[in-house]
């Protein structure tokens, strides 16, 4: 294998395909990145059998071949580089490469690039095609309200269901629950209902390039692959049936007000400064009375209170939430202003955009004590 | 070279009951505990019972101290074989703490054990005379008030104090190390004599070729600190006898990082359900501290230790929820997380738990998908019960199985018969 390229074409294929690089130490081969240079494409991929990615670059290909180098001293290596013309070379003796650059050279060791375990090629049993800038949307818009607690696997995912020609995106970590409903076309297939794991969905949106126009789904019940026209990434599916979002989302309220979003969000991040916890949770109390929000929060620092004008129907109502989970929310919302439901203290809020239907998210209460 | 010129001289004293459990037994008893012969045990029906506490007699001509059994002690009709009655010396213990507030004010003491504690009397020479006089006086009415023999250790820290007590004043009964001493009398001990250097540290000091506090004050900080981490600075600066912990105002609740429960148990546990049980068992102690102190916690920590016949070893590991808890449930559910990734069947012979990130709980968060309310309520009504009948009066089923720990630990204080 001989290649010349420039560092930027060797960062562009590190960086997409490092987040699949295995840490776990128990087969040392994951722990690289898998290179071939094949008809002027330099192809990248690393896996650590859970998720698999690979991209492919345009290089200058002399020679074609493939090699296996250690992923943490590969990247450190490029990203130090200068900005010039970068050969790489196999080098059979020490079963590893040559990287030469300006007057200097460099040698690292790797594994043979036919022992690296092949990203197989997905026998889909449904295929699907989607705008880049919905799922974009939709993945940024669902992501955050996933669990990392490994504990309940399911939760750590996201809900992927098709209905005719409707998409819903739903993730939870039992506090809240976000549904995002997004309209496809040209839908052939039938029905789908699958857990993507939340980490694979950070991927696919990190390999998506705003220039293009359309990414490629196909999967089966064990397995899902996401297609740009470089990048693969494939990923197995969470096993487990996530619970009837449907059932938890209430229908009626006692209370509804209007506010602007920018606005409530500013005063929240105001309250939140006294937080006395490092990871944003504090308690932050609503307060509704005659047509006026008033905003509270409290610690051993301080407090702020704030009151803002909305719009207002239903009853007076006093309800308390983790500043955490309302910041997290009006980041992600992206229409002038908000919604936001109420049934009392102790039952769960809901805000929706205030233009649209389609995004929905529900957050339980804290109950002070 | 230390400069102890820069550094604070204030007169701790460190206060020592000595052979505590045996001292207090000989004197319920109308013994003399210098000179009986008595020893206290954890269960008498239990030949490989362990000796808890034995009178200076006993150490001196029989050579039988705490950490023997009950099969080592020699059967003579003078010597007296008694079961520990932990109540009663925790008692007398509080009678301790008490008299020393009779020489200086609360924050300058820091109980440290049942038989252990540490009193700072700065400034005390014009009422009580100096530190010597102040020493010898404790001494006295510890012995004229309780009939109990105590040891003092003067120095100018908490760590000099506690090192000249152990090596010195338990045979003189008060010793002094002022920093000028500690080249004489801190230097030439063994690694293991210095307080905080245990068995396997003093393994790992020896293979270094450091055997005595002079080697290891002579030894390269960088290297103890490469070696050991903020600890090896630590090991050093003791090795010179510097120690900069504050020497007032302790308070055991004050600034409480976590709640944590261990336990030794009374055999090996191989079957993974008897070890749950006793994971669960702790987590409801620890719940209920946390609970009591109107705390929740995030970080939840599981350590086991292996029997000796698995060559020993254990792991220690910590999962961090994203909400806070008191609920025993959830705590006993993220030990299941821990137990299930990290035990590979192996012979347990303790357990610890520990549940720490603490918060003061001033909320709730509610839950989708299960009702934490009521969960949460729950607890503080079997806490209620247990204060009003007893901490064995309401035990969930696991406790009465084989595994079960409770129905006996609640008969006890410190892992010995309260009475």
């Amino acid at each position: 294998m001989k290649i010349v390229a420039t560092k930027e074409n060797l960062l562009e294929g590190i960086n997409t395909v490092q987040k699949a690089v295995s840490h776990k130490n128990t087969i040392p081969i994951l722990e690289g990145i898998y290179l071939k240079a094949k008809n002027n494409f330099l192809y990248f991929a690393a896996t650590d059998l859970e998720i698999g990615i690979e991209c492919k670059v345009q290089v200058n290909v002399i020679e074609e071949g493939e090699i296996v180098l250690p992923a943490r001293h590969f990247s450190d290596l490029v990203r130090k580089l200068p900005n010039t013309k970068i050969t790489i070379t196999y080098l059979s003796d020490i079963l590893g490469v040559s990287i030469e650059y300006n007057e200097a050279q460099v040698h690292l060791k790797g594994w043979p690039g036919e022992e690296f375990p092949k990203i197989p090629d997905l026998e889909g049993n449904f295929q699907l095609e989607l705008h880049t800038s919905l799922l974009k949307n939709m993945i940024k818009q669902t992501l955050f309200a996933t669990s990392a607690d490994e504990n309940r696997p399911i939760f750590t995912g996201v809900l992927f269901e098709i209905n005719d020609n409707q998409l819903s995106m739903v993730s939870t970590d039992t506090h809240r629950l976000v549904l995002r409903i997004g309209k496809i076309n040209n839908n052939t297939e039938r029905n789908l209902n699958l857990i993507i794991p939340g980490k694979t969905l950070s991927e696919v949106h990190r390999i998506m390039k705003d220039d293009e126009d359309s990414i490629k789904i196909t999967g089966n019940n064990n397995q899902i692959a996401f297609q740009t026209q470089d990048t693969r990434i494939i990923s197995r599916i969470i096993e487990g049936k996530f619970p009837d979002y449907n059932q938890v989302i209430p229908t009626s309220y006692k209370t509804l007000i209007k506010v602007k979003t920018k606005d409530f969000q500013e005063t929240i991040e105001r309250a939140n400064l006294f937080s006395s916890e490092k990871d944003g949770t504090s308690i932050i109390k609503l307060s509704v009375k005659d047509s006026l929000l008033a905003v509270l929060s409290q610690s051993e620092m301080g407090k702020v209170e704030e009151k803002l004008p909305i719009y207002f129907e239903g009853d007076n109502i006093e309800i308390a939430f983790n500043a955490k989970y309302l910041l997290e929310v009006l980041k992600v919302i992206d229409s002038e202003d908000i919604n936001m439901t109420l049934s009392g203290p102790l039952n769960p809020g809901i805000i929706r955009p205030g233009n649209h239907n389609n995004y929905t998210y529900l957050l339980l209460p804290l109950r002070t004590v | 070279m230390v400069d102890y010129s820069l550094l604070p001289r204030h007169d701790v004293l460190c206060i020592d009951m000595k052979s505590f459990y045996a001292s207090c037994e000989c004197v319920l008893r109308g013994l003399d505990p210098l000179n009986a012969y008595l020893v206290v045990i954890g269960d008498r029906n239990y030949r490989g019972s362990i000796v808890l506490a034995s009178s200076p007699k006993m150490k001196k001509e029989y050579g039988i101290k705490t950490g023997n059994r009950l099969f080592e002690v020699p059967r003579d009709p003078k010597i007296h074989v008694v079961e520990a009655r932990m109540s009663l010396y925790l008692e007398q213990s509080l009678k301790i703490a008490r008299l020393l507030t009779e020489f200086a004010p609360p924050e300058t003491i820091h109980v440290y054990s049942v038989d252990e504690a540490w009193i700072c009397v700065d400034g005390m020479e014009r009422r009580l005379g100096n530190r010597w006089q102040i020493a010898q006086k404790i001494k006295d009415s510890i012995w004229e008030r309780f009939g109990l023999p105590a040891c003092i250790g003067i120095g100018p820290n908490k760590f000099l104090a506690k090192v000249i007590l152990d090596i010195e004043a338990k045979e003189t009964g008060i010793a002094e190390c002022r920093y000028e001493d500690v080249p004489v009398k801190l230097w030439p001990q063994p690694v293991q004599k210095i307080w905080g250097i245990g068995r396997r540290m003093k393994v790992r000091l020896n293979q270094m070729g450091i055997l005595t506090a002079g080697h290891l004050a002579h030894y390269p900080l960088e290297q103890l600190k490469k070696r050991f981490g903020v600890m090896g600075e630590q090991l050093y600066w003791h090795a010179w006898g510097v120690d900069l912990s504050p020497v007032t105002g302790y308070h055991p609740t004050k600034g409480q990082k976590g709640f944590g429960h261990g336990m030794t148990l009374l055999r090996d546990y191989k079957n993974r359900e008897e070890i749950k049980t006793v994971i669960l068992e702790l987590c409801e102690e620890v719940a209920r501290r946390a609970r009591e102190a109107k705390m929740a916690g995030r970080t939840v920590s599981l350590g086991l230790r292996f029997s000796d016949w698995e060559k020993g070893g254990g792991f220690f590991h910590s999962f961090t929820r994203r909400e806070p808890t008191n609920i025993t449930m959830e705590i006993y559910e993220s030990c299941l997380f821990l137990f299930n990734k990290y035990y590979q069947g192996e012979t347990v012979r303790q357990i610890h738990l520990s549940l720490t990130n603490l918060v003061p709980e001033r909320a709730i968060q509610l839950s989708l998908f299960e009702d934490r309310l009521k969960k949460h309520r729950l607890g503080f009504v079997v806490d209620e019960v247990r204060a009003k009948h007893g901490s064995a009066s309401l035990l969930r089923a696991p406790s009465y199985t084989a595994g079960g720990i409770m129905p006996e630990r609640a008969q006890k204080i410190g892992g010995h018969k309260a009475l």
